[in-house]
């Protein structure tokens, strides 16, 4: 104890002393959010630095400039498949150690840690209800999942059984079945919907500071068997319930296309749907958008004024305007929605523009453009595409670059059998997240900082 | 300490080095080796009988980086299952120490670039975080806490996520 650098050193606790680059490698073994917010409240010097944003990025690799990879934590997906029958139910319930939660298997450097882990690692489950759960969506850090019914009267598709958990925080929620009494009926489009989401009253934009990751509603549409129908139904959190259901769309007019998946965009819920009637007559005129207001339940369909064209998908651009990016083999066109801040009756024009999808990093066996791939909208401009045999790469639509994240999922797409397995991005701004949750707090001592930074992150 | 002959030319040359505070340490050429520092040193014919100094390495931590690396360069290549278990609890034991000598432990093999106990150093701070309420680390981390009563209320408000210890078995509604 005697050597001059322990010496000098207590003057300030031991740990802030080590050099900014050996305390970020130190912060990102941890591998748990919660165990870095216990240290980041341990004193004000430490709050400080984890409201710092620029301290931050430093946890998080992969920020580059515009900070996309690093918020691919990771991907959640099943490796069991359910075969949903009486027999394989009973097979089940006898068999308890033959099924497994939903493996996370975490991005390049994720600050969740560096090693496949199973979802129940993150989150509570003593009674195994997510060993039987396959994720369907994830957005602002809640993971949706559909569960597999574990009692033969629910089987088949009569009765829809629904999870949501945040790995991050633990929260978690086990929905009441939804009953169809009798009739089947498909799980056709899903969003879920945050607390932040439900306060905005369309307009208003002030951070609240966890409702942001808070899950408050969930709404899901589905589809009839018999009469072609969708049907909006709504789940909310305070009352744990299910609000009875609405018609909102005809299949047999119109038809979702586009992620499952909504896009919330200043407390709408939005998807892409085509007029299939129209879409023969006039290839290029028949994209809509079926929209539903959080607050209200309120649902409107609205043609969209665009080309369409390629495979649609719905998108937020980095300034937080709606748009459509159409996607071709070779190249995207992107349909930005001017103006008009979700304002759907004053119509606002959209505007137009093109990128080519860029060479990426280089890759032996390089065909990426002709290989099946999966397109997620990834906020901020950004689109993620997973090619099925070579990797994981982020397209900014804006900066018109492609950066590769990881290499090829094996584990996700590794045998045929598994091809139509969903893998579920885990996106997550863990920059904002931090900011968000402590930024409340230090407002005396970096005054202004941290509110202004919120205000800015938030879409 | 001034005993080592000077074999140059010979691979089992003794390495001297000489603390911030002046004492010296001498390790076989095979463990000088595993620093990047020294490594380079070495390569340059910069390593001599008044042995390499190194400024910011006190002689407590130069001690037990000698010992890590004589142990790891006498087990370098070849490891059979049982050696590269012992190497592994010889590892656990030698990280067992109290947080001073870990912090000069990672600013030492961070600046000697000793790429393998760089990484033991900071996944044992990294564990010692893991599972702890912000009360724990302040113990463990000497961290004082200048919080207000009423500052420490907010925090566990506005983040009950994290201060629920143990979490509500289900919410099934």
């Amino acid at each position: 104890m005697a050597d001059a650098s322990a010496e000098g050193r207590r003057c300030m606790d031991g740990i802030a002393a080590l050099p900014e680059d050996v305390v970020l490698e130190v912060f990102s073994r941890v591998g748990s959010v919660k165990d870095l917010f216990m240290f980041a409240v341990t004193c004000r010097r430490w709050l400080r630095r984890f409201t710092d944003p620029a301290f931050l990025r430093g946890l998080c690799p992969g920020q580059g400039e515009e900070g996309h990879r690093a918020r691919l934590l990771g991907f959640f997906f099943q490796q069991t498949r359910f075969v949903r029958c009486e027999r394989m139910i009973k097979m089940r319930m006898t068999q308890h150690t033959s099924v497994s939660a939903p493996t996370f298997l975490p991005a390049p450097g994720s600050p969740l840690g560096p090693m496949d882990r199973a979802l129940t690692s993150f989150v509570a489950d003593d009674d195994g209800t997510f060993n039987y759960a396959e994720p369907l969506a994830a957005r602002c850090g809640i993971v949706l999942m559909q569960l597999v019914p574990r009692t033969e009267p629910m089987t088949a598709t009569s009765h829809l059984l629904l999870g949501l958990c945040n790995p991050i925080t633990g929260e978690r929620h086990v929905l009441p079945p939804l009953e169809s009494y009798g009739i089947p009926r498909y799980l056709t489009s899903y969003a879920i919907i945050t607390a932040a989401d439900s306060d905005l009253d369309g307009k208003q934009q002030r951070p609240s500071s966890s409702g942001r990751f808070t899950f408050s509603q969930l709404l899901l549409t589905t589809q009839h068997k018999d009469d072609y129908k969708l049907y909006l139904y709504s789940y909310s959190a305070a009352t744990c319930s299910w609000r009875a259901p609405t018609m909102c769309l005809d299949g047999r007019r119109f038809s979702l296309v586009g992620e499952r998946s909504a896009v919330v965009h200043h407390g709408v819920a939005h998807w892409l749907c085509i007029d299939l009637v129209t879409s023969r007559a006039a290839p290029d005129d028949y994209l809509y958008k079926l929209s539903v207001e959080v607050r209200t339940a309120r649902v409107s369909l609205t043609k969209l004024p665009v080309r369409a064209g390629g495979s649609p998908l719905l998108c937020v651009s980095r300034d937080s305007k709606l748009s459509v990016a159409c996607v071709y083999p070779v190249h995207v066109r992107v349909w930005t929605q001017l103006g008009g801040e979700g304002g759907d009756d004053t119509p606002a024009p959209w505007l137009r523009t093109v990128i080519r999808i860029p060479m990426a990093v280089p890759y032996p066996n390089y065909s990426l453009l002709c290989q099946p791939c999966e397109k997620f909208d990834f906020n901020r401009g950004s689109m993620l595409v997973l090619y099925r045999s070579s990797g994981v790469f982020i397209l900014d639509l804006e900066k018109k670059v492609m950066e590769k994240v990881m290499d090829c999922f094996l584990s996700l797409f590794s045998d045929k059998l598994t091809l139509n397995r969903t893998s579920v991005a885990y996106e997550m701004d863990l920059v904002e997240f931090f900011v968000l949750q402590l930024g409340g707090l230090c407002r005396e001592s970096t005054g202004k900082k941290c509110e202004e930074f919120a205000c800015s992150v938030m879409p | 300490m001034a005993a080592a002959t000077d074999d140059a030319g010979d691979s089992n040359e003794m390495i001297r080095v000489v603390s911030s505070d002046g004492e010296h340490f001498e390790m076989p050429e095979a463990a000088a080796n595993l620093s990047l520092v020294l490594r380079h040193m070495i390569e340059d014919d910069c390593a001599d009988a008044a042995g390499i100094p190194l400024a910011v390495v006190a002689a407590k931590p130069l001690a037990k980086i000698v010992d890590y690396c004589t142990k790891h360069a006498a087990k370098s290549s070849g490891l059979t299952i049982e050696e590269a278990e012992e190497l592994k609890r010889f590892d656990a034991e030698f990280i067992e120490v109290d947080t001073d000598m870990l912090y000069d432990l990672l600013v030492a093999a961070d600046f000697m670039g000793v790429e393998g106990l760089s990484k033991l150093a900071v996944q044992r701070t990294a564990d010692l975080i893991k599972g702890k309420t912000p009360e724990q680390n302040r113990e463990t981390f000497g961290i004082v806490n200048d919080f207000t009563p009423e500052e420490e209320e907010e925090i566990c408000k506005e983040n009950e996520w994290a201060f629920q210890i143990t979490k509500p078995p289900s919410r099934l509604c």
